[in-house]
């Protein structure tokens, strides 16, 4: 398992260098001289002066030369100097990162449990009208765009029945975990909704699918209650195919962040990322792009690790 | 819009004038029949001390080192921590602030003496003198300062030839004439014999003369609306090092709040200054909360989560009808928006065609129906809040018969499709705009409109604030395409505008060149008298509404929720809603 | 390393639809032709398309043309030449109704092309890995773990920001078209190449191997007909995961560019006035949602279709 894990990890490395690699030149080759938007515009500059703003920004060199040298930095974990701020990547990063770790963690658990739950709840009642409410509201969330609910639920929620806060993380000055909570229910709930609804779906078939399976009906045949069945017995199987699509739903759990952090006033890695495309922040964007893709990689391991976990048919080697 | 803002504070600089006084200021105007006055209820009652005012904004802060910060977001920090020697007052006039009066001008114009106050401390205790103020100067004219202010300081004597001879050097250095650390002595041995000589004296403590090379008009301005640096904090961190010192994150000066913490992205706290020479505000803390959704914004300030908030037009009603617990304040700001005519290309080179196309545009419906009444349309280079303003100039009114006329004219004639042509070229180009925000997407869709009615082919292109500066900018080299773009100016109680319209202002990017102009604005620049330059300046708006180089749109009105608990003599200034913020109270709960 | 998945993929869905004798595809769908929530999404999905398609003879409105006076107007509202705008007039007075049906057209033509890019990018290159094995097959699904793993919204928004404002007029819609297609062809890459990998070890390939047939014809006339049934499911899932994509960048103003209307664009002009006129946000809002719902019930009735196991 360890040494599998370890593997895995090794492999990842060429997919990271792969990303940084498209990441950087879809941003390099980019029109528009951010030299110019980082330069006092204000002195008449000559073409000697735009051209030593490049230089202080890092973009005289070659292309293939800038990458060598940021990898090389990246390694000991320098990613440069934000152009906007004036301040190491790093630092802006890791002071937004906390907030999106938190919010996708909470978002997972708390999507993860609620799709088991409902899952489970589908699959028993199979083909009843409980079932048939859970599987519209599924396909709905899981199609419905995430701005435009998390608009409607701002609209609903705050505005109208004014239950929740609009925005932010906490109030200021009032940071127990309460005040904290009710900032983070509405953007919990919609960035889990899509989750919820996709993985209710598979909670449902996965467990459908097992309980057909012989040894369900065998461990019924033995008297067992049915409560007992489906944790005991059936529950860790039909798990399987949500572990797999677990990983999968990385990326989109990034993406979806970076809406709902914007439309929620989050301060996390999602909005630094919008705000640094507007400003051309070209560190900063690369960085982000690398660091969420090790997040998914991470995320993805960790989900392989979890096959195990949930079907010890598979053996790691 | 918050690039234009930036946009204009760049500009703001360059006219020699503080950023503050140039951001998104507010005046009243008693004229615009949409103008609130300041509501009575906020006046009511007896200060009281104490309380915490939220303020929603939709950016961050960037820098709050008040020589290296470029953007609004931070000047509305910098401006509660620091303070210049003067500032201008509600009615844009100067009144002293960290001076014991306005300047004594000897010398035909030449000799600028300022008298500081002996009781000011900086906010951890340390005696401000008149050493500070010319550190500040200094330091801006350091060989390897970071910032953008250095070219607002060249009146001073000498500094003109300082900033060249650092060019010469950083030239050879780069030729490889002189080696890096020879080059870099070089300069500082430039810097330190300019800053021994009679630019700038402090004779004693609370004295501090200014001596010019020539007559400067905005010099008042520019010498004197400048926000004090301590020297004491900062004087080991001169040049490149500034660049990323804490003093940036964790700013400390002598102003009416002082700084407590910065949580990027989140929120900015201060609190009240006891110590403040013109005694301590009412309000205990001051909190900028980053709310980057403006409708996020306003569903704060209703709940009563936020004390302040911007109001977007649309909202306008709702927030003075429905809303119980919000005091709206209107007033008619210093910008205003225009169509920018790329005078570069053969389409709009002919005055005539560029009337043409300012009379096919209703100004009047855009202010009715985009801005929802609450503008008013613009028509030259000039604000109705500031002193020089011409009303009388050439006003295209909304005229479409007029506007064919003058393209067939022109030589442009309308083809089959119904799209004009000239020697086989049809009339056709591109419509730039910054796409992140509403108006001018709205805006841009309305102007397409109108000319395609008088048969003219718009394509509109949204794009983001970078790609504007960049495709806007004279000097890229990409710019072939025809194009107009829509941005805006923000103006500040200085009305030099060199930089925009004399034939190599830096922010001349439409290839604008009129002699009278560049006369009228050197003449403005060297005359002190106010009524004298009042003149020129009326002159200068009324050339360049004949000349149309922008289409001038509109100036659209700031439109500002305030908690009704916040009370005081609040009214819109110059300075912003807040300049007199330290009078302000909040009402406890009951 | 994606070996883990692949068994549970196989595993989960077997499709054994190969074993009879009948065309996969007709068996597919008899069995979907009795699956009613599918049959439903079928015919919205057809009446979404027809307006789409008949837009211009649907309504009288241009959908570009601007008319202040009818700014905010509600709906049901008679503009000025008697017609009636259903849907209301939006924020520069068009009718809503009508740029939702022209919205429609480019919304559902990004959509369809995309995952059309998506699928022929995917099932060559997944036909290519699983026929061919070897350094072949690691590297195409190295590179398919590099863009899995990329967060997508964040570079698609990089790349329509600064790649956008170039394309010439009209042209963004292509652009997004085959940026999606460039990063949406993974997952039929996988299912092809999954599908390939179990289907080469079967009789018919090895029969056609030994017969002498070329690589080429084995997986055109053999193997990719096959696999036909499960990449319908996943184009209907993918279909509407692009058309959300192109609703995402135009709402946040790098995708469709105004004044052409497309769902995301007109949910964005929309969104400030909801207090003033919720029907500007509304009505897109609420077609979008139909079509991609409509989208998702037939993907899943398609895949229970497929599914020999869930058969009532």
């Amino acid at each position: 398992m360890g040494r599998y894990i370890l593997r895995r990890i090794l492999q990842s490395i060429p997919v990271l260098f792969g990303i940084s690699l498209i990441t950087f030149l879809i941003v390099n080759t980019a029109p528009g001289d951010p030299a110019l938007l980082y330069m006092d515009r204000s002195s008449n500059p000559t073409p000697e002066d735009i051209q030593e703003v490049r230089r202080e920004l890092g973009l005289d060199k070659p292309l293939p030369v800038r990458y060598v040298e940021w990898v090389g930095r990246a390694m000991v974990g320098d990613f440069g100097t934000s152009f906007k701020d004036k301040r190491p990547v790093i630092d802006r990063i890791s002071e937004t990162l906390p907030y999106s770790i938190k919010l996708s963690v909470i978002s997972i658990l708390f999507g993860y449990v609620t799709a088991i739950l409902l899952g489970i709840l589908a699959a028993v009642k199979a083909n009843s009208w409980i079932d048939y409410i859970i599987s519209f509201f599924s396909a709905l969330f899981v199609s419905a765009p995430v701005f435009w609910v998390a608009l409607m639920a701002i609209l609903v929620f705050s505005v109208k029945l004014d239950l929740l806060p609009t925005s932010g993380w906490s109030d200021y000055g009032n940071e127990s975990i309460w005040n904290v909570a009710r900032h983070l229910i509405l953007p919990v709930t919609i960035l889990a909704l899509r989750d919820i609804a996709g993985m209710s779906r598979y909670v449902r078939s996965g467990l459908l699918e097992v309980l057909r399976q012989d040894y369900v009906r065998t461990a019924r045949s033995k008297g067992l209650q049915e409560r007992v069945v489906i944790f005991k017995h059936a529950l860790r199987n039909s798990l399987i195919p949500v572990v797999t699509v677990m990983g999968l739903s990385l990326p989109a759990l990034v993406g979806g962040a970076v809406l709902t952090e914007t439309v929620f006033g989050l301060p996390g890695m999602g909005r630094l990322a919008v705000g640094s495309i507007a400003n051309r922040d070209y560190p900063m964007l690369i960085a982000i792009n690398l660091l969420s893709a090790v997040m998914v990689v991470l995320g993805n391991i960790l989900a392989d690790a979890a096959y195990g976990w949930v079907d010890p048919r598979i053996r790691y080697n | 819009m918050k690039r234009h803002l930036k946009l204009a504070l760049v500009f703001c600089l360059t006219a020699g004038l503080l950023l503050s006084a140039c951001s998104k200021k507010p005046t009243n105007n008693p004229t615009t029949p949409t103008d609130s006055t300041t509501p009575p209820a906020t006046q009511q009652g007896q200060p009281v001390k104490g309380g915490t005012y939220t303020v929603a904004s939709t950016g961050d802060a960037s820098n709050l080192n008040p020589i290296l910060y470029q953007d609004t977001g931070s000047a509305a920090i910098i401006d509660k921590v620091f303070d210049s020697m003067l500032v201008r007052n509600e009615k844009l006039e100067f009144v002293p602030r960290l001076a014991t009066e306005l300047p004594k001008v000897e010398n035909n114009g030449l000799k600028w003496t300022f008298k500081l106050r002996n009781d000011v401390t900086w906010q951890d205790g340390v005696k401000f003198t008149s050493k500070d103020v010319k550190f500040t100067f200094t330091a801006i004219l350091h060989p390897t300062y970071t910032g953008v202010r250095a070219s607002g300081l060249t009146s001073l004597k000498g500094a003109q030839a300082l900033r060249s001879g650092y060019s010469a050097v950083k030239a050879d250095i780069a030729d490889k004439k002189v080696t890096q650390e020879e080059g870099e002595k070089k300069m500082m041995d430039a810097w330190n014999a300019w800053v021994a000589s009679d630019a700038i004296q402090t004779p004693d403590e609370y004295t501090v003369i200014f001596n010019l090379d020539k007559v400067f008009a905005p010099a008042m301005s520019n010498l004197g609306t400048r926000w004090i640096i301590p020297e004491h904090k900062l004087k080991d961190q001169l040049g490149a090092k500034m660049k990323d010192s804490e003093f940036n994150r964790a700013p400390l000066g002598t102003g009416r709040f002082s700084f407590v913490e910065w949580k990027p992205g989140e929120r900015i706290v201060l609190k009240a200054n006891d110590k403040w020479f013109g005694g301590r505000p009412n309000i205990n803390e001051y909190v900028l909360k980053i709310v980057p959704d403006a409708n996020t914004a306003m569903a704060a300030l209703e709940k009563g989560e936020v004390d302040e908030a911007a109001i977007e037009f649309e909202n306008f009603d709702h927030f003075k009808g429905n809303v119980q617990n919000v005091n709206v304040i209107e007033w008619q700001g210093l910008s205003y928006q225009q169509l920018t005519l790329d005078l570069q290309n053969d389409f709009f080179k002919d005055v005539n065609v560029r009337h043409a196309l300012a009379y096919a545009i209703n100004k009047d419906n855009l202010v009715k129906n985009l801005l929802m009444g609450h503008g008013a349309a613009a028509w030259s280079h000039g604000t109705p809040q500031r002193w020089d303003y011409n009303p009388d100039v050439f006003k295209p009114a909304y005229n479409k018969a007029k506007a064919e006329e003058l393209l067939d004219a022109a030589g442009w004639k309308k083809g089959a499709d119904g799209i004009r042509a000239k020697d086989g070229k049809k009339f056709a180009f591109d419509l730039i705009f910054v796409n992140s925000s509403k108006l001018y997407t709205e805006a841009a869709q309305v102007v397409q409109s109108e000319w395609k009615a008088i048969g003219i082919d718009v394509n509109l292109k949204g794009v983001d604030d970078a790609t504007l500066l960049d495709l806007s900018d004279a000097g890229n080299p990409d710019r072939k395409q025809p194009a107009v773009y829509i941005y805006g100016w923000s103006l500040g109680g200085e009305p030099d505008s060199t930089s925009i319209w004399t034939c190599e202002g830096s922010f001349n990017d439409i290839g604008y060149c009129n002699p009278k102009i560049e006369e009228l604005m050197t003449k403005g620049k060297e005359t002190v008298d106010q009524a004298e330059r009042t003149k020129i300046y009326k002159e200068i708006q009324g050339i360049l509404a004949q000349d149309q180089p922008y289409i001038w749109l509109w100036f659209a009105n700031d439109i500002v929720g305030l908690n009704k608990r916040v009370k005081g003599p609040i009214a819109g200034g110059p300075q912003g809603l807040d300049w007199n913020i330290e009078k302000w109270w909040i009402e406890p709960a009951k | 390393m994606a070996e883990p998945a692949k068994k549970i993929e196989q595993q989960k869905v077997d499709y054994s639809v190969t074993k009879s004798v009948e065309s996969p595809l007709r068996i597919f769908w008899k069995r979907l032709r009795t699956h009613k929530p599918s049959m439903f999404s079928l015919v919205i999905l057809f009446v979404i398309l027809l307006l789409a398609v008949l837009a211009p003879y649907v309504t009288v409105f241009d959908p570009e043309k601007v008319d202040l006076s009818l700014k905010f107007a509600p709906p049901f509202t008679r503009s000025a030449d008697g017609h009636i705008m259903l849907f209301g007039g939006d924020n520069l007075g068009r009718d809503v109704f009508t740029r939702a049906w022209y919205g429609a057209r480019v919304s559902l033509m990004v959509g369809f092309l995309a995952e059309g890019l998506g699928i022929v990018l995917g099932a060559i290159l997944g036909a290519i890995s699983g026929y061919y094995g070897g350094w072949i097959d690691t590297l195409l699904m190295r590179i398919v773990d590099i863009f899995l793993s990329i967060p997508t919204l964040i570079l698609l928004i990089t790349v329509m920001a600064v790649y956008g404002p170039l394309v010439p007029k009209g042209g963004e819609k292509y652009l997004i078209v085959v940026v999606l297609g460039i990063l949406g062809w993974q997952g039929t890459a996988r299912l092809v190449r999954g599908e390939i990998l179990s289907l080469k070890e079967r009789d018919f390939v090895e029969a056609a191997k030994g017969l002498g047939a070329r690589d080429r014809r084995i997986i055109f006339r053999h193997i990719l007909p096959n696999v036909m049934a499960p990449i319908i499911v996943s184009v209907t899932l993918g279909v509407s995961g692009a058309i959300l994509s192109e609703a995402s960048l135009s709402y946040l103003g790098v995708g469709i560019q105004p004044p052409v209307p497309s769902w995301g664009n007109m949910i964005q002009s929309g969104q400030n006035y909801l207090r003033n006129a919720w029907w500007i946000t509304a009505f897109p809002g609420a077609v979008l949602c139909l079509t991609t719902l409509a989208l998702y019930m037939l993907g899943d009735g398609l895949r229970e279709a497929l599914d020999p196991r869930l058969k009532k």
